[in-house]
């Protein structure tokens, strides 16, 4: 069973706030992730995950996401506020599509990017998603 | 009887024997391939069923590349299925050849408090150990029992077995009923390599493991034979972790009879039967007349936190095909078990609320009156005495609750009072979100008695207590 189906719904029907961030994708290529993804050019740079829904629950954020390399060996969650840079927030074996992210201030938005890491390779960034728990 | 009818079954199935004179028939039931397997009674008294049971490493076939590495009762994921009639004595000699301590539960069963296998009142049986469990079975019913120690690990990894005990009066295969399937329903999650996942992700300690591939009696996606127009007996089982089934047949209506440990005064009909993680359920219903493949699925149901969107799975697929039933048998009487229990308005409250949220590391907790097992106070009653639990669920999903040693009987789910006719004894039942339910119940036997949300990853973090009955 897809886990991740299992929490998607319409945007339309959320009662809270989920917003694509702007510019997410620009961030490929220009970040550490991807600098490290560089460093071996003969290895294969892992594909990125895709954050799928971000999800009010119990005081968090439960950020659901697919992984489009099936081998990663982790998973690394990086959220940040309007007024901060990134930080690692969580990191989760590859196999994972879930992760809820429990230690948040309420009203508060949080925007999260994740990235696979496979054999020491870093992929590229995932897209980024915003909340508000 | 029973042995007869196996034998029957055995020598048909593997004569290929579908169309000669006593295999064939339309009065013959058809070949059961999903039929569990049983334990033999070494016992020569009557009205007695002595087992062994063995806890155990095995491998089963859950149709991945490799075999997985489960823990079964007697070789078997599902274990063996005790078939007893009511009265009758039972008597399990336990031995754990796990790595670890467990205990065996008897899911639904009034026994004696030392009987139950709660570890917190009988102690563990160690890695190795052997424990003799010995009792009256004093109701009818299906019921099932399963290890009470990480519960959520040792029945994912398969420890599950049913236990049928039959009334005096029970509808006779051939003769009231067509045929009579006991059906166990659970999901599993393997890996592509048949391995157990060791990583417990944040949705299935939220919402209970959901597993991948769905089984019914231990196997993946089955196809279950049905002679056309036949009146079929299902007694389902639902031994998941945490996916709740929501029954569906195109074309079948489901004639509601019982539950649990009990009947209906009015039985009812629908065509979608939702089953909780340990409920159980005694369903009748009239195959197609038209041969065919029908799919049995799991429709859509919201438990909370948005898990209503899913698609619905298949589970099994029905094959509708031989000769017709012809005899157009009507749905058996069945007399309710279970007389009303006694609530007045001077019968004992005794309040529960609970609730889901984030522990000072962030990992969910699931809480009974604000506090994880075993810091719940313990609540008090007296043994013949009817008391109510006023149960409210606070969180945003459905809590499958269980209750041990005793039935309890729904009078009412917010304030809206429960017809007389549909209060059947249960020991598991569904706290829908938000809502509040008053269960009647009252012991007979004394001792410390748990209770707990059976989505099993609920009640490892903390949903779970006791009630202790006095003399």
């Amino acid at each position: 069973m897809n886990l991740t189906a299992r929490l998607a719904r319409p945007l339309a029907a959320l009662v809270f706030a989920v917003l694509p961030a702007c510019g997410g994708d620009d961030n490929l290529g220009t970040t550490d992730a991807s600098t490290n993804a560089a460093a071996d050019a003969g290895a294969t740079v892992p594909a990125a995950p895709t954050i799928t829904m971000l999800v009010k629950m119990t005081g968090g954020l439960h950020v659901s996401w697919t992984n489009a390399t099936k081998d990663c060996d982790t998973i690394i969650g990086e959220r940040k506020t309007a007024s901060d840079a990134y930080v690692v927030a969580f990191t989760v074996p590859g196999a994972a599509d879930n992760k809820h992210d429990a230690l948040l201030t309420a009203g508060m938005t949080y925007t999260y990017r994740l990235h696979c890491v496979r054999g020491g390779i870093s992929s590229a960034f995932s897209n980024e998603m915003s909340g508000t728990p | 009887m029973k042995a007869g009818v196996t034998r029957f079954f055995a020598v048909c199935a593997a004569a290929g024997l579908g169309s000669v004179a006593g295999c064939g028939t339309p009065e013959a039931p058809l070949p059961d391939p999903l039929a569990l397997a049983t334990a033999a009674n070494e016992s020569g008294a009557p009205r007695t069923l002595e087992v062994t049971l063995t806890a155990q490493e095995t491998s089963w076939d859950f149709g991945a590349s490799k075999p997985s590495p489960v823990w079964s009762y007697n070789g078997t994921v599902p274990g063996p299925l005790l078939d007893a009639r009511v009265g009758d004595r039972l008597v399990v000699h336990f031995a754990n050849r796990l790595p670890e301590a467990t205990t065996v539960h008897w899911h639904g069963l009034r026994l004696p408090n030392g009987m139950d296998g709660a570890p917190d009142v009988s102690g563990p049986v160690a890695a190795g150990g052997t424990f003799t469990y010995d009792f009256i079975l004093k109701d009818a019913g299906l019921f099932w029992f399963h290890p009470h120690l990480r519960t959520d690990v040792q029945v994912e990894r398969g420890l599950t077995g049913v236990i049928r005990v039959r009334g005096v009066d029970e509808p006779v295969v051939g003769t009231d009923v067509d045929e009579e399937r006991v059906l166990v329903f659970d999901d599993v999650r393997v890996n592509d390599d048949g391995t157990f996942p060791t990583y417990l992700d944040d949705n299935s300690k939220m919402m209970g493991r959901e597993g991948n591939t769905l089984l019914v009696n231990g196997r993946r996606t089955p196809t279950l034979s049905l002679r056309p127009g036949a009146l079929v007996r299902w007694r389902v089982l639902n031994v998941a972790n945490g996916r709740f089934f929501n029954f569906h047949i195109p074309g079948v209506s489901f004639h509601v009879v019982g539950s649990d440990g009990g009947s209906f005064a009015e039985p009812y009909d629908t065509d979608h039967l939702l089953i909780a993680p340990a409920e159980r359920y005694d369903v009748y219903f009239r195959a197609p007349s038209t041969p065919g493949m029908l799919p049995l699925t799991s429709e859509p149901y919201d438990r909370g936190h948005d898990s209503g969107v899913r698609p619905p799975v298949v589970i099994a697929q029905l094959n509708v095909s031989g000769a017709a039933v012809t005899s157009s048998r009507p749905f058996p009487n069945v007399a309710p078990i279970a007389s009303p229990i006694p609530v007045g308005a001077g019968t004992p409250r005794l309040p529960f609320v609970l609730a889901e949220g984030t522990d000072a590391r962030g990992e969910f907790k699931f809480t009974v009156n604000g506090a994880t097992y075993p810091n719940v106070p313990t609540v008090s009653t007296r043994v013949g005495e009817p008391f109510v639990l006023r149960v409210e669920n606070q969180s945003e999903m459905d809590h499958p609750f269980h209750l041990h040693g005793t039935f309890f009987q729904q009078l009412d789910r917010d304030g809206v009072a429960i017809a007389a006719g549909r209060r059947v004894a249960k020991d598991t039942i569904v706290i829908p979100a938000k809502a509040t339910l008053n269960l009647a119940a009252n012991f007979d036997e004394p001792g410390m008695w748990m209770y707990h949300c059976h989505i099993n990853e609920h009640s490892e973090a903390g949903m779970m207590g006791m009630i202790h009955a006095a003399r």
